[in-house]
């Protein structure tokens, strides 16, 4: 698998939180080589990997970006809410495709300094309005209110192995996810995996619950980003970006998968840090691990810089390492049970 | 034309590709010089001598950033260059150096800000360029003191007829003053592509001085506040009503009787036009109007919505309009009997 090319895939098809038709389309083509897919009544793509049966694990990763809704049609313009956590300080300019009867492009507008009301003029208005360059009459029958607008997808390189793209905040999750796969299909006696494609994450974490529900595993993995350092950040906060995965500690998840995914990381020589949280985790681990009487539960996250922008950056090295741990991990649930 | 040039980088001082550009499509037989500021004029004959002296005027360079230094870890550090605010540039993509490679603005996640300061973008001074460098000296490779970033910014249209790019200010100027430059024309008639016009107006305050023309045409862009929240004058000029025809802004008072003729001209010929109902923003026609014992000056600009951003918006339509009435004014104004 070219993990560049299919992350660039991943990050270009659209799928704003509770619309991830798109994503979900391009989700169930990239997973069925690896057993049986389909796609849920959540809009969750689920993959059945067949193995011994022993013990059954399942991977989430989610494939909702944050995104806008379009509240109201104005000539011109388009009133719109955040679907999932914008970061409205970084959306003035920026470009966005509209999901109505046909992709519409728009671009956030930023009001001049005479129109911005009260003292401080750095403060962001709440309302997001996106200059359509199209009249009423043509918006009102291309665009539906409640219709989803994405930010429009770039991908960039940066130095070291770094690319800059919007959603990589859960599109390298799925990338690390059909890696795994890829390298479990190398080995027979393996435990079944069920590999979700999970939908609402970044506003309801609903469709983590009802694929945890359906598909009852002994052990959830989940495979998110997570922040990694910027200077303004402090370092207890943060992951470094190129130093690897980040194993998840945390009260909610459970400790001997930690630890145990620690010391895979090191017997296999893949470079990893650690992740230390104080309650839950804030990813999808938290409703999968509680969910239908309960199971097992780990976190594996990529280190981002930027997250919830248009501009989020990862190292493809820690992408691959994620993808490598994961499934060394997957593989341990079937050694510690047999 | 108009997408080439928008894409083509080039702040206050670093306008060499622009102007090459330009020169490149400058027919051979148009007389043109460069001045040691790096103006570029160029002299077209037309079907017949002017009796006054007509110079069109736009401005080559565009806002941008200029790298100041570089941290420990590798992080850019810059300066505005020309008047750029936080919010426009803030999780945006840039090209950096010589070598043009990307970089991003960022600062940490919206989860670590606290919450009384979530809608509040960070200072220009915190912010800074994130090229993937890991060190200073690894970035330092890429990048030079005193190297430029720009917006990385594709030209794109949509819509109705609406274009977004960087730097629609002013190489919309450009672009009209180049068409011209490429057309049969009734009378001679004199361009400037100016620089550093978004540091203060400085290429213009040689230029004018040095070719003194009787009467001087600005073309430019100007900040239209067309929104749905805005209402009258607050709306200054809107995209789709034609070409902006100022009577006053914040660096030049106008000269009364030529924004009239102007106006008049406009409405004879049928060329959409409209004035800006906001006494602010300023451009070349600062320091030309009061050059050399002073010139006959007006700037006809198009209306552009988000001006000095990544994402500037303007209509196809007040290009041309622009266009229309610069070559109106250029052969009134080349026969003129008095000035």
């Amino acid at each position: 698998m070219e993990l560049e090319t299919v992350l660039k895939e991943l990050v270009f098809a659209p799928g704003a939180s509770g619309s991830e038709q798109e994503i979900a389309v391009l989700g169930k083509q990239l997973l069925s080589p690896y057993g049986e897919t389909h796609i849920d009544v959540m809009g969750n793509v689920c993959c059945f990997m067949q193995g011994n049966g022993k013990t059954h694990v399942q991977l989430d990763a989610h494939m909702d970006e944050i995104g806008l809704c379009v509240l109201e049609i104005e000539d011109g313009f388009l009133k719109t809410a955040p679907c999932g956590g914008i970061d409205r300080r970084v959306m003035d300019g920026v470009e966005l495709l509209v999901h109505g009867k046909e992709t519409l492009y728009g671009v956030v507008t930023s009001i001049p300094p005479h129109l911005q009301k009260g003292g401080d003029d750095k403060k962001m208005p709440e309302e997001i309005l996106l200059d359509m360059g199209l009249p009423k009459e043509k918006l009102e029958q291309l665009v539906s209110l409640g219709d989803r607008a994405t930010i429009k997808p770039q991908f960039k390189h940066l130095l070291n192995g770094c690319v800059s793209a919007p959603a990589l905040d859960d599109r390298a999750g799925l990338a690390a996810l059909l890696l795994a796969a890829e390298e479990l299909q190398k080995t027979e006696d393996r435990p079944d995996v069920t590999l979700v494609f999970s939908t609402r994450e970044e506003t309801t974490e609903s469709g983590a619950k009802t694929a945890a529900y359906r598909a009852k595993a002994d052990y959830v993995i989940a495979v998110d980003v997570s922040f990694a350092k910027t200077p303004d950040a402090k370092p207890e906060d943060c992951g470094v970006l190129g130093k690897g995965p980040m194993i998840g500690f945390a009260p909610s998840l459970t400790h001997a998968r930690s630890i145990e995914i620690q010391k895979l990381a090191a017997q296999n020589g893949i470079p990893y840090q650690v992740e230390v949280m104080g309650g839950s985790t804030g990813t999808n681990c938290d409703v999968m691990a509680a969910e239908a009487g309960g199971r097992e539960s780990a976190l594996i996250s990529i280190p981002l810089r930027y997250m919830h922008t248009g501009i989020e950056v990862i190292s493809l090295e820690d992408l691959k390492n994620t993808g490598l741990l994961l499934a060394k991990a997957v593989l341990a649930g079937v050694k510690a049970d047999a | 034309m108009l997408k080439t040039l928008c894409e083509l980088n080039g702040t206050s001082g670093r306008e060499e590709k622009v102007r090459a550009y330009i020169l490149e499509h400058i027919p051979a037989d148009v007389a043109t010089e460069v001045d040691a500021m790096g103006n570029l004029y160029a002299y077209k004959k037309g079907r017949q001598p002017a009796k006054n002296k007509v110079m069109l005027f736009s401005h080559m360079d565009e806002v941008g950033l200029i790298i100041t230094y570089i941290t420990e870890e590798g992080y850019l550090k810059f300066a505005p260059v020309g008047g750029i605010d936080e919010r426009v540039i803030f999780g945006k993509a840039v090209k950096v150096g010589e070598q043009e490679i990307s970089g991003v603005i960022g600062a940490k996640a919206i989860h670590q800000v606290p919450k009384a300061d979530r809608d509040k973008v960070p200072a220009m001074e915190d912010l800074y360029i994130d090229i993937g460098a890991t060190s200073k000296a690894q970035a330092e490779q890429y990048v030079s003191l005193g190297d430029n970033a720009y917006f990385d910014a594709e030209f794109t249209e949509y819509g109705d007829g609406f274009i977004k790019s960087k730097a629609i200010d002013d190489r919309a100027g450009n672009a009209v003053m180049l068409e011209l430059l490429n057309k049969d024309l009734p009378y001679d008639l004199s361009f400037c592509f100016t620089v550093q016009e978004e540091i203060g107006t400085r290429g213009a305050t040689a230029a004018a001085y040095k070719a003194k023309p009787d009467y001087a045409l600005v073309l430019e862009s100007t900040t239209a506040a067309d929104l749905p929240d805005a209402e009258g004058f607050k709306r200054v000029c809107e995209a789709g009503k034609g070409v902006v025809v100022s009577f006053m802004d914040g660096g030049t008072v106008y000269d009364h009787n030529l924004y009239k003729q102007a106006r008049a001209i406009a409405e004879a010929k049928g060329i959409p036009c409209q004035t800006k109902t906001r006494i602010a923003g300023g451009n070349d026609a600062a320091a030309i109007h009061k050059a050399a014992g002073g010139i006959r000056t007006l700037a006809l600009s198009v209306p552009c919505r988000y001006l000095h951003s990544p994402a500037c918006v303007a209509k196809w339509e007040d290009i041309e309009s622009m266009r229309a009435l610069t070559e109106a004014l250029s052969e009134e104004f080349a026969h003129a009997e008095s000035h």
